[in-house]
């Protein structure tokens, strides 16, 4: 399997180093022949299993409940705007 | 006895009866990393201040006769990707180093809300991904038995200060084994619990599905002591169980003759002869305590790795598109959104976390889906149908914790694939949803280091008592010898302060 890593980056939304495309490619090339092993077992039948365990997995009740403070995360973020996170104005889109 | 080598059990009745302040037991831990931690750097934040008010706090109440907890006073260590409020959480990553934590993850609420006094943040792969927290960005951690050895990982920088003396208890996540491994590096313990027996609300998510949050101690009791405190539902956590925790400590105690302990060839398969020689003499010790132990066959667990990097990758590419630069942790100077989005993730994300949201991106494009990602889905199905099977026969499931004693540093981190492959007998356990104890069942000379190898003690869903039972019985039995291998390597590490308490 060969694997195109810069269209796979861009879709990632990751700067990657050129010098490592190679490198990077070769890499993540021998653990997907790797994976190919899964192919060896007869899965015909058998169901995804997606998530495990017991949790409810059901959507909170609609109440309202002190939520994490404003303030405090807005002093986390690496540029605001009169009480928003702010970004630079344009999109190229891929 | 001294504070440093006294048990955590001690720790606790001694500040509970005021023989001892929790301010003491503090400034002795904190005196511990001075020395220590510019060797092993198993800490990327000590919280003193913090700490210093939390201890105050908690012998105020003591002197007002007022309980502060059953953890009164202990201080803990806690991996970097669990937040704390007030403090950094970088996960091990420099797209979060300047990040403070505007809130306190479950866990960490229920430790303070009992008393402990969380100490500081520990070292580890960046994002949790890796076997010997050398991607951290933060510095490789040492192995304090042997300074040019890995402490295992992810949650390397936990299991080190446990082992070193640094902290009384630690708190880890595991995904794929990266609470079991460090244990067994360090020759400790640490218990990977039920999924979702431990909320994971202000944890770093890794792979949503495979995540746990456990703790790390010197013995099967303090593993149970913080488990108590941090396990049972929570409503911020849907994935978490209705279930409340239950009194570990309390059940350690009971006979284990009869309880009937499976031996799956698979996960002996490429166990270094040294490790699997105190394995058979562990198994040896089992049966002579009255357990009946059985080699059994769960072949998809061979198939555990290549299903398990199929679906935690795809996991990850997800959970990690949150770090864009938008709203926390670094951003890249850019003209234009894209721009910031690609440079921040580029300049701010280390190699190996890149390499894992491509392959995530990759096994989950529209062409690759079924071939990997749903393929691994179902021999998931598979490896889980196996245990519950395997269950119904045996009560416990046992193995090595690793293949092999801690590595050179360096050594693996070129050769991804041998690092990945060697998760292999920790793995499948995440992939099931089971609970499993990493604990010292003996040592390895190994180029003229004396090295500690764990044994894994794999339980049925939410059946953390007899785990923890059996850990406990078989420390009793196999433990002397190793706690006093832990002084010697705490005593060659460096100088203790010493304490000594008035009888």
């Amino acid at each position: 399997m060969r694997i195109d890593v810069r269209r796979i980056a861009q879709i990632a939304r990751i700067d990657l180093d050129p010098q490592d495309e190679e490198a990077m490619a070769r890499e993540l090339e021998l653990i997907l022949a790797r994976m190919d092993k899964l192919l060896e077992l007869d899965v015909e039948g058998v169901p995804p299993t997606f998530a495990l365990g017991e949790g409810t997995l059901e959507p909170a009740e609609d109440l309202p409940h002190e939520s994490l403070c404003r303030e405090l995360v807005m002093e986390c973020a690496p540029s605001v705007h009169d009480g928003y996170f702010k970004v630079p104005r344009e999109s190229q889109g891929v | 006895m001294e504070l440093w080598d006294m048990p955590v059990k001690d720790i606790l009745e001694h500040i509970s009866s005021g023989e001892i302040s929790a301010t003491e037991v503090l400034e002795h831990y904190l005196h511990a990393i001075r020395e220590k931690d510019s060797q092993v750097n198993a800490l990327i934040e000590v919280l003193e201040p913090m700490a210093r008010m939390d201890a105050s706090r908690v012998d105020a109440l003591l002197r007002e006769g007022q309980s502060p907890g059953a953890l009164a006073g202990l201080p803990v260590a806690v991996k970097d990707n669990i937040c704390v409020k007030g403090a950094g959480c970088t996960s091990g990553s420099k797209i979060m180093e300047n990040w403070v934590s505007p809130y306190d993850a479950t866990a960490i609420k229920r430790l303070r809300d009992r008393g402990a006094i969380i100490i500081g943040k520990t070292n580890m792969d960046e994002f949790a991904m890796g076997s010997s927290t050398e991607t951290s960005a933060f510095g490789i951690t040492k192995n304090p038995w042997d300074l040019t050895r890995v402490p295992g990982g992810s949650s390397g920088g936990s299991a080190a200060a446990v082992a070193s003396g640094m902290a009384p208890l630690a708190l880890g996540t595991d995904t794929g084994g990266s609470i079991r491994q460090p244990a067994s590096f360090n020759g400790i313990c640490g218990l990977k619990p039920t999924y979702g027996l431990v909320s994971r609300y202000g944890v770093t998510a890794y792979a949503s599905s495979l995540d746990t949050v456990g703790p790390f101690g010197e013995t099967v009791w303090d593993c149970a002591l913080l488990l108590e405190a941090i396990a049972g539902h929570d409503p911020m956590d849907a994935t978490c169980a209705l279930r409340e925790a239950v009194a570990y400590t309390k059940r350690l105690d009971g006979s284990v003759e009869g309880l009937r302990v499976g031996v799956p060839r698979e996960l002996l398969h490429g166990v270094a002869a040294p490790v699997k020689a105190q394995f058979h003499n562990t198994l040896s010790a089992m049966e002579n305590m009255g357990m009946i132990v059985e080699e059994t066959g769960l072949p998809s667990l061979a198939y555990g790795v290549e299903a398990y990097y199929a679906i935690a990758s795809a996991e990850a590419s997800s959970n990690l598109a949150r770090f864009d630069g938008v709203r926390f942790g670094r951003r890249a100077a850019a003209d234009t959104l894209d721009e910031m989005y690609t440079r921040s993730r580029g300049e701010g994300l280390g190699r190996e976390v890149i390499k894992r949201i491509l392959l995530g991106t990759f096994v989950l494009e529209p062409g690759n889906k079924d071939r990997y990602f749903m393929q691994a889905a179902r021999v998931r199905t598979l490896i889980k149908r196996e245990f519950e099977k395997a269950f119904e026969n045996f009560d416990l499931i046992v193995s090595p914790a690793s293949p092999d004693v801690a590595f050179k540093i360096g050594d693996r981190i070129r050769d991804p694939l041998t690092m990945y492959l060697a998760d292999l007998i920790t793995i499948p356990v995440n992939m099931a949803g089971v609970c499993a104890l990493s604990m010292p069942m003996g040592f390895v000379d190994c180029g003229g280091s004396t090295l500690p190898c764990g044994l894994q003690i794999i339980g049925k869903p939410f059946d953390e008592p007899t785990v923890l039972r059996a850990g406990h019985c078989l420390e009793q039995e196999i433990g002397a010898g190793i706690r006093e291998e832990m002084r010697n390597m705490r005593r060659k590490l460096g100088p203790v302060r010493e304490c000594e308490l008035v009888d």
